[in-house]
Parts: structure tokens; C-alpha cells; sequence
């Protein structure tokens, strides 16, 4: 019908190269990514078979043994009771992880359609939306988490239900802020042209132009979540004890800081290493995801 | 003549405009589009042209009721546009369709252009199975002039005309008997514009479409359309035959707009002389009284300042200027 | 015929990118003489743009790399030191560009943005350059300029920045405008004033400007002498009668065949030049517009850059089977 013959052009790639498909080599040629990606595959692993792996029980009380060093028995010691801190350790990582996707997840199945509505619809709904999440938002975190588990009362399932209702405002204002920006877009107005209703448009074309934002801020709100939970357990709101969690493990190690460093210095390490490969996961996927990275020739070169 | 397809009369889509404090109040109104009236007969193809923020856009979203008109009607084959509910608007957007300017950015990134093509379908639920839907998009696909197998490629693996041409495709998807081309080559490199003009037009022959042509380059509109339409600031200010509006240009906008398209030839461009016109296009916000365009035209007089001048039909050239009164 | 204002000479510019080099840019040469308005035609991607952001050492190297040779009154550009460009851009050379907002800082005022490389060059100070901006608004016929003086660049229209960008270049006086789709964003009728503008400060000061563009409509009611650019290669160079009238490259005559001419009766169909641009990073061997043309054989075309040659008086193609030596 056209004049032109269907043109077989020589500058496509042999395969179609999805945007999803892009962002994952970008990100695998991203170092830090790789190494956080390689942690957290591992902490996964502890967490799901760490009962298995542990070399003791987690209140095996071993009183004679109290307070010891490293060794080959107790790669990182002993605590006041000589259990094993590796073993409380490696079972911890389970609580930790646990709270953290629970909690985050929380967050993300309130708070994205939050967002959703508030930018798509606007208006009135909008405004009532976000006065609401303002209001969450407005007091620090912390204190937030544990002014609502004082209400509730302490433990982890608390615990997750505060962190995750902390967590709620960041992403429903993230998704309205892409929502708002990704409504203006041409291919919206077309796909409204084409008779497409709402929810077509919302969940075919919104919500998957908006996730870029939403999986970065997951990752990151991850890291943010593990170490919310820490510092609720070490205040003794979140893991009750005999359970470990390397927040409150951080809180005990403290008293005995001087005979028995290793106490808290493992847990505290474990934070951080989980924290820092979120982090790093979560950088790398922004790298990955924002199209700006692209140089300009390359983009050029496919804008003729 | 049989009835026209599209009939718009006295078009309006004002955007309000409010104070910014506590509590806004409405102040003004942006009158994009003030007062429009025209028709379109099937199988013609209308020119709509204009210079930037003259409202031509707006026209064409407010026609398929992407923008919901302040004032006016448009009539669709007898069917009153602006008054349909929700789903007889749906059954309505099966039959008219757009082609929008940017290529770039009319076009979902994350779906690849075989969804892109397949959405209307799905829509309006047109195909029966799956093997139906991959034969239709493939069918739809040749008839732009791509390969059926470049279906799951994404739109940023294509170049502007390709792009365009997928956007065309979907478009086409419903078999609509009306489409809206919103400058469909204005963001398209030289060599290609030409090969997308002659898609449109070979579809249009073939498939009897009726086409509403908006773009601000007089030179393709005078190529694609039977009849042109030429706005300014929110108004039609003339609409002739293609050949009459270039040949007897009546409204001094016309003639200068005319007289400002550079002619591809330089013998004759140093032989015509030009109507330069003075200034710039005044804010829709606060438009001039009486003819709006009478501050920049070099043949007012007393009564352009003072009256608005009515779109006069006479036979085949309708003009709103008090010099043919 | 006297001196060349400017002497370019086989002019490269290549980028590194992740995919390879890109020659952006290959081998172009041409003259500008004093009064000359010298247009450069070519579609988005061809290079011409890259050309002169090279002439007037705005392209980073890296990643960009600039061979070859630009003589400004006998002065080398090419691999010429920062600080001695100083006395060339503005002074000389002036350019505006495509999108006059973002050539203009939105936080100071017009004035200022005037009197800054006037302070600068011509050591003028205060009240003086002030001055002599009011006299540069008037000059490229903004209204009241007293007034408009103290505006912002928001405060503008379109037109009007792109008459504000003007002034700014015209400050110093150069010899040399260039005007980089300096029209592209505006509507025809603000075109047509900065088009008739610009013709009448060059007739009255002078001065030789270079346009590029990929408007051929526009080419014709302003240039003396045309280049097509394509591939980052000049394929065709005629005065702008020549060209229009007998143009001897297949792309040429395939551009000029593609636009629809105002006025005519409803014409024949569009001729179409089938394809796309070629991806500078995998740029093929031969000619670069081989692969859509319909003269070209799979022999010398292919194979090797035609070289320019001479059709006509002053008229010059880099073509193995010109228009004008007849195809059956």
C-alpha cells in the first residue's frame, strides 16, 4: 500500500530490546550492584534455611563457655548466657529480612494506590489523599514507629504494621508525583483517544511507567526498614526476647562492651552489610532506570 | 451534497484561570478556542492551519471530546458529541481516531508495537482470538508500510517516521471513518515527510477516510487538503478551496501567512514581494476588541477596532473581515 | 575575487562512543567572503550542525576530536588555545541558535545580558554600554527598546528572543554570523521578520552569515550559495539558483522533490526517498547516501566517497552518475 517497501532496517539488533531487558544489563555491569545483589542472595538463603546452617541452637545455654572470643568452636564468640553468637546471628537475619519485606510491602500495596488515585483522579480526592499522608509524615520516623507501638504494644508483628504505616506516605507521594507527570504524556491522550477507560489506562499505561521510582525507593525503603526494626528492637519494642535480632543483640553487647566486644560488633556488622547491599542494589537500579544515563550520540542515533 | 460528517458550530473551550492565594477565584479565561464553526464532508479532507497557540489543537481534542468544550456543538454523522454518555462516547471513539505530532511521545515505551497496534482491538473488543489479533496487527502493520515481524520491538528501537507510521497503524485499528492528524509531520526529518504524506493520502483513497489536517505548514496543507481553514487567535478567519485560498487570498492573515511561507524556488522568491507582518500574536488572555486580528493588520480600518467581524459565508469562500462587508 | 573571510578545509570531527567512533563529520571544505550568505542544508543527524560547533570550538574534546583546518583571516581555529578564542567568538564569529530561551540566562535581564560581552570586549562600561544596547534593540527592530531593556527573557516572545540572541551577537560587530536553525522554533510569519531581519543588517553592516537549516523553502529566499550536507559529507555545492533549477545529486533532487510546492494545482504524489539516514557509527563504505539512492550501482558507489567534481560553473557534486549526465 505504501510506495515504501516494508523497510528491513540494519540498525535494529537481532532481538528486541525491551527496556526491562536493558536496565537488567545496565545494571549488571554495575559492580556494587552485583556485590549487594550477591549479599542479599545469600542473606536470603540464611534467612529461609538458617536454623539448618546455624552450628547450635539459638538458646543453647552454655554458662561455663560465657563471654569467649572468636574461636573455631564460636566463629564470633560467646554471649553472657554462652550461647553462639553465629548461630543468633545467622537465625536474626530471618526477623530482620521478615519485618523488612513485610513491613516495605505494607507500605507499597497502600501507598501506590494511594498515589495512583490521588494523581490520576486530582481534585478533591487528591487534596484529602495527601493532607492524610502529609500528617503521617510529618513526625520523624522513629518516633512515629514507636509512639503507634505504644499504642499496640511491643513485638514484631507490631513492629511491621508501624514500619510499614511509616513507610506508606513516601511511596504514595512518589507514585503521585510520577502518576502526575506521567498523565501529561501524548501516549496517555492517545490511549484515552482510542476509547480506553480508566482502569485500562491506569494499570496498562500508568502504573508500569511509573515503577522505575517505586522499585528504587523499595530497595531503598528496605534498607531503611531493616534498620527501623533494629532500632525498635534494641529499644525493646520489636524481637522479644529469648528470640535474636540484631538489634537487640546490639542492645545487650552493649553491657558487656568491654569484656566481650564481639557481641555487637557482628550484629552491628550484619546491619550493615544488609543495609549497604539495599543500598547499593538500590543506587545501581536508579543508575539503571533513569534513560538520562543515556549519552547523547546513542540517543541521537536512534532519532533520525 | 450529502450531510456533512463532522458539523462544529461556535466551538468554545475557554480554560479558566484563577488566582493563586488561599482561596482562588476564578479571574479570566484563556480563550483558545472562541466561537468556531465548520464542516467536513466525507471522504474530504479539511485543512486546518495556524500558527502557534491559535488554538487549532484544542479544535481537534474538543472535536473528539478529548477536551471537554465550554460552549458549542459538534455533530458526528447526526450524533450530538458533546451530550453522549460514557459509553455511547466509548462505542463513538471506535469510528474517529488521532495521529498526534510526536512520534516520540504518543507511543507507551513499555508496551512493544504489536500491543501498541492490538490496544484498540482489545478495546473495543474487536478480534475473536488470539490467532485473530496477531493476523489483524500483522495486516495492520503491512498496511503502514513495517514489517509484521518488527511486532515485538519497542517504539525506541524505531526512527521518527517509523514511529509515525506505528501511530498510524493503531489509529487505523478500528477501521474509524474519521481521523484528526494532528501534525503528523512536523516532527519528522524532510526526506521522510514526504513518505508519510503519500501513506496518508494512498489510506485515505482506500479506505474513504475523512480527515480533519492540522499543522502550521501552509505548504503541506495546501498539498493534503480540499479545503483549508485558517485560524487565528481562537477564530477562523477564512476557509476556501485549496485553490481559491491561495489564489484570491481574502482575509489580510491569509495573505500575510501566505506571503511568509518560503516558496522552495529562488527565482521566485525574489520576484513576490512579502506582507511582513508587524509584531506578535497577542495573549488569548486578553485579546484585542473588535477584530482580533486588527492591531497587526496593515489594512484596518475605523470599524476593526470597534466590531467583530462575523464569518460571512459567501458560496465556496467564507471570510471574517469587515473589508468584504 | 578577494580573500576569504573564512577558509574551511576538510573539516572531521569523530565521537567515541560506546558502539565505536562516529565520524560525524568527514572531510568538508568550503568559503565564506565578505557580504556572502552561505547556507548549509541537511536533515537532523547529517553533521552540519557538529560542523560548526567545531568551526567555532564549542564541540569538548574529548569525546568529540576535530581534524583539519579553519582559517579566519589566515588565522588557524583548529587546535587554537582557550584564551586566545576570546578575541573570535563574539568579536568575529557570532551564532544564535535553534531554542532562543535557553540561550538566554532567565535570572538577569536583558540589558545586562547585552552590556555583559560588551564590558568584556570593548571595554565599554555602565551608562555607555547601556547605551549602545538600547541601540542594538533598535537596531534589530525591538519596540520602545528603553523599556524592553529591563525586562526578563520570560517577559518575551519567542520573535523577540530570538531578535534579543541577534543583538547579543551583533554587540561586537562580527564579520562572521552564524545562525544555527536559528528559525526552526518560531511560527512562519516571526520567521519570515527574522529572516528579512537578518538580510538587512548583513546588507547595512556587511557582514557574511552562514545559515543552517533543513528548511529548503527557506534556503531559497535567502542564501547565495548552497551546500547539501549528508552523512557528514557535502554531497552537492551550487550557487541557489543552480541548485534549485538543476540540481546534479540524486539527494538533492530527492529533497527538493519531496516538498510539497505551495499554490500548484493538487500535484502528483511526493517523491519519496526510500530508507533512512544512515547511523553515524556504522556509516557504509562508499557513498553514504548509496543505500537509498536509485542511481547508485553496487560497484564504484559502494566502494569509495565520490569526489566533488565540477558540473557547472561553480557548481560542484560528489556523485558517480549526476543528474546532468542522464539516466536511461
Amino acid at each position: 500500500m505504501s510506495d515504501q517497501a516494508p523497510a528491513t532496517d540494519d540498525r535494529l539488533a537481532a532481538k528486541p530490546v525491551s527496556r526491562t531487558r536493558e536496565t537488567i544489563q545496565t545494571l549488571m555491569a554495575n559492580r556494587l550492584a552485583v556485590a549487594g545483589l550477591v549479599v542479599l542472595t545469600i542473606l536470603v538463603f540464611v534467612g529461609i534455611f538458617g536454623e539448618a546452617i546455624a552450628p547450635y541452637g539459638i538458646n543453647d545455654i552454655d554458662i561455663p563457655k560465657r563471654l569467649t572470643g572468636p574461636s573455631s568452636d564460636h566463629w564470633f564468640g560467646t554471649d553472657e548466657l554462652g550461647r553462639d553468637v553465629f548461630s543468633r546471628v545467622i537465625v536474626a537475619a530471618r526477623v530482620s529480612l521478615q519485618v523488612g519485606f513485610i513491613a516495605v510491602g505494607f507500605a507499597l500495596v497502600v501507598g501506590v494506590p494511594i498515589g495512583l488515585i490521588s494523581g490520576y483522579y486530582r481534585g478533591g480526592v487528591d487534596s484529602f489523599l495527601m493532607r492524610m499522608m502529609d500528617v503521617l509524615f510529618s513526625f520523624p520516623a522513629i518516633l512515629l514507629a514507636i509512639a503507634i507501638l505504644a499504642v499496640l504494644g511491643p513485638g514484631v508483628g507490631n513492629a511491621m504494621i508501624a514500619i510499614g504505616l511509616v513507610y506508606t506516605p513516601i511511596f504514595a507521594r512518589i507514585t503521585r508525583g510520577s502518576v502526575l507527570v506521567v498523565s501529561e504524556e501524548v501516549y496517555i491522550r492517545a490511549a484515552r483517544s482510542l476509547g480506553a477507560g480508566d482502569r485500562r489506562i491506569i494499570f496498562r499505561h500508568i502504573l508500569p511507567n511509573v515503577m522505575a521510582p517505586i522499585i528504587v525507593q523499595t530497595t531503598l525503603s528496605l534498607a531503611f526498614a531493616i534498620l527501623s526494626e533494629a532500632a525498635l528492637s534494641f529499644l525493646g519494642l520489636g524481637v522479644q526476647p529469648p528470640n535474636p535480632a540484631w538489634g537487640r543483640m546490639l542492645a545487650e553487647g552493649r553491657n558487656f562492651f568491654e569484656q566481650a566486644p564481639w557481641m555487637g560488633i557482628f550484629p552491628g556488622l550484619a546491619i550493615l552489610f544488609t543495609v549497604m547491599s539495599f543500598n547499593f542494589v538500590g543506587d545501581g537500579l536508579r543508575d539503571a532506570l533513569d534513560p538520562k544515563q543515556k549519552s547523547v550520540i546513542e540517543s541521537r542515533g536512534q532519532s533520525a | 451534497m450529502s450531510d456533512p460528517l463532522v458539523a462544529v458550530k461556535d466551538l468554545e473551550v475557554y480554560f479558566p484561570v484563577r488566582s493563586s492565594g488561599v482561596v482562588s477565584r476564578h479571574v479570566n479565561d484563556v480563550k483558545a478556542v472562541d466561537g468556531v464553526t465548520f464542516e467536513i464532508n466525507r471522504g474530504e479532507t479539511l485543512g486546518l492551519v495556524g500558527e502557534s497557540g491559535c488554538g487549532k489543537t484544542t479544535t481537534g481534542l474538543a472535536l473528539l471530546r478529548l477536551l471537554q468544550p465550554t460552549g458549542g456543538t459538534v455533530r458526528f454523522d447526526g450524533l450530538d458529541v458533546i451530550d453522549l454518555d460514557r459509553a455511547d462516547l466509548r462505542a463513538l471513539r471506535k469510528r474517529m481516531a488521532m495521529i498526534f505530532q510526536d512520534p516520540y511521545a504518543s507511543l507507551d515505551p513499555r508496551m512493544s508495537i504489536g500491543k501498541i497496534v492490538a490496544e484498540p482491538l482489545e478495546i473495543h473488543s474487536l478480534v475473536r482470538s488470539r490467532a485473530d489479533k496477531h493476523r489483524r496487527v500483522g495486516d495492520l502493520l503491512e498496511m503502514v508500510g513495517l514489517s509484521p515481524d518488527y511486532r515485538n520491538r519497542y517504539p525506541h528501537e524505531f526512527s521518527g517516521g517509523q514511529r509515525q507510521r506505528v501511530g498510524i497503524a493503531r489509529a487505523l485499528a478500528t477501521e474509524p471513518d474519521f481521523i484528526v492528524c494532528d501534525e503528523p509531520i512536523a516532527a519528522l526529518d524532510v526526506s521522510i515527510q514526504a513518505a508519510v504524506m503519500n501513506l496518508l493520502e494512498d489510506l485515505q483513497r482506500d479506505l474513504g477516510l475523512t480527515y480533519l489536517f492540522i499543522a502550521h505548514d501552509l505548504s503541506a496543507v495546501q498539498h493534503f487538503s480540499d479545503r483549508i481553514a485558517v485560524m487565528y487567535l481562537g477564530r477562523i478567519v477564512e476557509v476556501a478551496d485549496r485553490v481559491p485560498l491561495y489564489e484570491e487570498p481574502k482575509h489580510p492573515y491569509t495573505d500575510a501567512l501566505l506571503s511568509a511561507v518560503p516558496v522552495p524556488d529562488p527565482v521566485v522568491e525574489r520576484s513576490r514581494t512579502r506582507t511582513i507582518l508587524e509584531g506578535d500574536v497577542p495573549s488569548p488572555l486578553d485579546p484585542p476588541s473588535g477584530c482580533n486580528f486588527h492591531p497587526r493588520c496593515p489594512r484596518a480600518f475605523e470599524p476593526c477596532s470597534v466590531a467583530d467581524p462575523a464569518l460571512a459565508a459567501a458560496p465556496e469562500h467564507d471570510v471574517a473581515c469587515h473589508l468584504y462587508d | 575575487m578577494s580573500e576569504p573571510i573564512l577558509q574551511v578545509r576538510d573539516l572531521g570531527v569523530r565521537f567515541g562512543t560506546k558502539r565505536g567512533a562516529a565520524e560525524v563529520v568527514n572531510g568538508i571544505s568550503y568559503d565564506l567572503h565578505r557580504g556572502e550568505t552561505l547556507a548549509i542544508v541537511g536533515e537532523s543527524g547529517s553533521g552540519k550542525s557538529v560542523g560548526v560547533l567545531a568551526l567555532m570550538g564549542l564541540l569538548a574534546q574529548p569525546p568529540a576530536s576535530v581534524s583539519g583546518s579553519v582559517r579566519y583571516h589566515g588565522n588557524e581555529l583548529v587546535g587554537l588555545a582557550s584564551k586566545k578564542w576570546r578575541g573570535i567568538r563574539g568579536m568575529g564569529i557570532a551564532m544564535i541558535f535553534q531554542d532562543p530561551m535557553t540561550s538566554l540566562n532567565p535570572v538577569r535581564t536583558v540589558g545586562y545580558q547585552l552590556a555583559e560581552p560588551m564590558e568584556l570586549h570593548l571595554d565599554l562600561k555602565g551608562g555607555a554600554a547601556r547605551q549602545r544596547a538600547v541601540e542594538l534593540l533598535d537596531l534589530v527592530g525591538i519596540p520602545s527598546p528603553e523599556a524592553r531593556i529591563d525586562d526578563y527573557p520570560h517577559q518575551l516572545s519567542g520573535g523577540m528572543r530570538q531578535r534579543v540572541m541577534i543583538a547579543m551577537g551583533l554587540a561586537c560587530d562580527p564579520d562572521v554570523l552564524i545562525a544555527d536553525e536559528a528559525t526552526t522554533a518560531l511560527d512562519v510569519t516571526t520567521q519570515a521578520q527574522i529572516t528579512e531581519l537578518v538580510a538587512g543588517l548583513q546588507e547595512r553592516l556587511g557582514m557574511a552569515v552562514i545559515w543552517i537549516t533543513h528548511d529548503l523553502g527557506v534556503v531559497a529566499s535567502i542564501a547565495d550559495r548552497v551546500h547539501v550536507m549528508y552523512g557528514g559529507r557535502f554531497m552537492e555545492q551550487a550557487s541557489v539558483d543552480e541548485l534549485y533549477a538543476a540540481p546534479q545529486h540524486p539527494y538533492t533532487e530527492g529533497l527538493l522533490g519531496s516538498l510539497p510546492m505551495p499554490g500548484s494545482d493538487r500535484p502528483d504524489r511526493l517523491v519519496t526517498i526510500p530508507g533512512l539516514p544512515p547511523d553515524p557509527v556504522t556509516m557504509p563504505p562508499g557513498c553514504p547516501f548509496a543505500p537509498r539512492c536509485g542511481y547508485a550501482d553496487n560497484t564504484q558507489c559502494t566502494a569509495a566517497m565520490p569526489e566533488m567534481a565540477l558540473m557547472a560553473e561553480r557548481h560542484e557534486a560528489a556523485c558517480y552518475h549526476p543528474i546532468g549526465a542522464g539516466h536511461e
